[in-house]
């Protein structure tokens, strides 16, 4: 999966480089609009991650180029400056999703496996774990074909960590993920700990769950031997 | 009032005063007027007189008495000639009103008397007119005139009207389309209203020059926001990045990952204080679009549903009484939803295990009130005046204190006014009251 990253803070993009490599993105960097419409005019991208203040332009000039010739492209847009009608703006221009800063990089991933989910529609949407099928596109749960029904929360907390398999999560990161841009609001730091035990008790009746693990002082991991 | 028919009833009374004080002076003038053209009239019949007796002689009409004199037939007139002696005639007047006995009916006279010598002897010449002829000539004319004047006062009351209404015209069109029909942010492309009168075109450009300031004064606020969110979030951005990075790594041992996570939990609040204050500062400058039309009912239910774990958690019972079909125009989905997330979330984190909480909703005339009642330890009534202040503290710990700072500012911004009832251990209830009219 190719993708290229448009963000002119050095410290930030290698860090997302260096997360994205480790799970076999092939990734490229550029900082200014100039050169990310050079490159972009040579090669074809997957994914475009694309940073809004640049210090040549603004990133969604970049993102009028790529919606004329690379229309197939993810496109999204990362940006600190929470700016409503930006946002609007930018997903109306026809990015797939609109990330603000500060996200986690676990976020990132996830965002970009959803719309690749969303957009191709491809295989291997459904994991299995101990016992459990987990379908991350009809949202759905299985043991030996019962179906579970879990709140949204709860799917939304268990998708999250099965799509970042083998990784601890942090409480805080969990619930970023599940309430968005309403993670603002003062969360309870319990709100995460009581979605996981509900989640346990909940599958549990049908099979163990010892593959959900709590990770002392940091939080959840799902581990999935590859 | 209308400026429009202000103006008239200004015009029509400043007429009515005129036309009044015309009324009162009207029988005097039309009396001194009428006097006037008789006292002519019957100087003209003098001379007339004089004529006949030049032509005819005076012995004519005297037929060798004293006297001589004639009336017309209803006694309007009458013309007499008397022999005088010199005497009585001092004191004469030329015109005077006096009474006569004329063939035995007794009437008022407006007499012009002339004193002519004849053959060595005085003659006095009268020739009256009755005043009852005079008086009703002046009544006439003073009905006539009263009717003409009534007429032009209507006519120019008519005329008042749609001039003064073609002359504030540009003025109705300038309120409609500056005032009425703008809304935030304003569309500053417009041409000037058309218009003769200098006060509106400086009226037109008066309000032109303050939209644009406001609009100007809007664009500084949001770009500093954008910026100060930018130059904010990019560097917690990094290090959070770098943290999540950090953690990744398989050599990393347990006494680190749990430091590391602690400046993750740290960097985490961070960054929560800042979009709070970027989210406040946003609300506060009017950023969100107030054109959601928001279902209250189905917004409640979803966020109870979204905190329904926790509430099990607590085993906290949830009573939803709001009307199912109501509508409120002119919110934000976004903001409302932020706003009762935020109360119900405090409801059911401050209260005890196996609480409750109430949410309802009723008229009190035209104001709707939503009222969220809890069971929980309430709050003490100092900390009551500061609940809504940036940064307060009280209750729990590991909070920003800024939360009912944003459920205050969201209030502000759709005119809601919100109240704060509680007692220590019992419960709080918070009343959410905004203008609406009942369906």
């Amino acid at each position: 999966m190719k993708v290229l990253l448009v963000e002119n803070e050095h410290a930030l993009s290698e860090e997302i480089v260096n997360f994205l490599a480790e799970l076999q993105y092939d990734c490229e960097t550029a900082n200014t609009v100039k050169a990310a419409i050079s490159i972009l005019a040579e090669r074809y991208f997957d994914v475009i991650l694309l940073d809004l203040g640049l210090p040549d332009g603004d990133g969604l000039d970049v993102l009028k180029d790529i919606k004329m010739d690379q229309t197939d492209s993810i496109v999204v847009i990362l940006s600190a400056r929470g700016d409503i009608e930006n946002r609007i703006e930018g997903l109306e221009l026809g990015a797939d999703d609109y990330l603000p800063k500060p996200f986690s990089l676990a976020e990132l991933h996830a965002r970009i496996q959803a719309i690749i989910r969303r957009k191709f529609a491809t295989n291997g949407t459904v994991f299995q774990i101990g016992n459990f099928s987990v379908d991350i596109v009809m949202r759905m749960v299985y043991c030996k074909d019962q179906h579970i029904s879990l709140y949204r929360k709860e799917f939304d907390i268990l998708s999250y960590l099965i799509l970042n398999k083998n990784r601890p999560l942090s409480r805080s990161q969990l619930y970023e993920h599940v309430w968005g841009d309403l993670s603002i609001s003062n969360g309870d730091s319990n709100y995460i700990d009581v979605h996981i035990k509900n989640l346990r008790k909940k599958l549990t009746v049908y099979a163990p769950v010892d593959w959900l693990e709590s990770v002392r002082g940091i939080g959840y991991k799902v581990n999935l031997s590859r | 009032m209308k400026l429009n028919h202000k103006l008239n009833v200004y015009f029509a009374f400043s007429k009515l005063i005129i036309i009044g004080l015309f009324i009162l002076l009207l029988p005097v003038i039309f009396n001194w007027y009428s006097i006037y053209t008789i006292d002519k009239f019957l100087r003209l019949q003098r001379n007339e007189a004089f004529q006949n007796i030049k032509a005819n002689g005076l012995d004519f009409y005297l037929e060798g008495s004293e006297a001589y004199g004639s009336y017309t037939m209803l006694k309007d007139d009458y013309i007499a000639i008397q022999r005088v002696v010199p005497d009585s005639l001092i004191g004469l007047k030329e015109i005077e009103d006096q009474i006569r006995i004329i063939d035995r009916d007794t009437a008022e006279y407006r007499i012009l008397k002339n004193v002519f010598t004849h053959n060595k002897k005085y003659y006095i010449l009268e020739i009256g007119r009755s005043r009852e002829t005079i008086e009703l000539y002046s009544g006439l004319l003073q009905h006539a005139g009263l009717v003409l004047l009534l007429i032009l006062f209507f006519i120019t009351i008519i005329l008042d009207f749609y001039c003064s209404r073609r002359a504030l015209k540009p003025f109705w069109s300038i309120i409609d389309k500056r005032l009425v029909k703008q809304k935030f942010p304003f569309d500053l492309n417009f041409l000037p209203i058309k218009t003769t009168t200098d006060d509106f075109i400086f009226l037109d450009a008066s309000l032109k020059a303050l939209m644009e300031s406001t609009t100007k004064a809007f664009d500084r606020e949001r770009e500093f926001t954008a910026n100060a969110s930018h130059e904010l979030l990019t560097p917690i951005s990094i290090v959070r990045s770098k943290i999540e990075n950090m953690m990744l790594d398989k050599d990393l041992n347990e006494k680190q990952a749990l430091k590391l996570s602690e400046m993750d939990n740290t960097l985490d609040r961070l960054g929560r204080i800042v979009k709070s204050l970027l989210f406040l500062a946003r609300i506060d400058s009017g950023q969100y679009k107030k054109k959601d039309t928001v279902k209250l009912h189905k917004v409640l239910s979803e966020i109870v549903s979204e905190l329904r774990p926790m509430l099990e958690n607590k085993d906290i019972r949830i009573h939803l009484a709001i009307q199912e079909d109501l509508q409120l125009g002119g919110m934000n989905q976004e903001l409302i939803f932020h706003l009762f997330y935020n109360l119900i979330n405090n409801a059911i984190r401050y209260n005890k295990t196996g609480g409750s909480i109430g949410i309802r909703d009723q008229y009190v005339g035209n104001t709707y009130r939503i009222t969220i009642t809890d069971t929980g330890k309430g709050i003490r009534k100092d900390d009551l005046e500061s609940i809504f202040d940036r940064f307060s503290h009280h209750g729990g710990s590991g909070r920003h204190g800024l939360g009912m700072s944003i459920v205050k500012s969201i209030a502000e911004y759709f005119d809601i006014r919100i109240k704060i009832k509680s007692k220590l251990h019992q419960g709080t209830t918070i009343s959410l009251s905004m203008q609406h009219h009942r369906i």
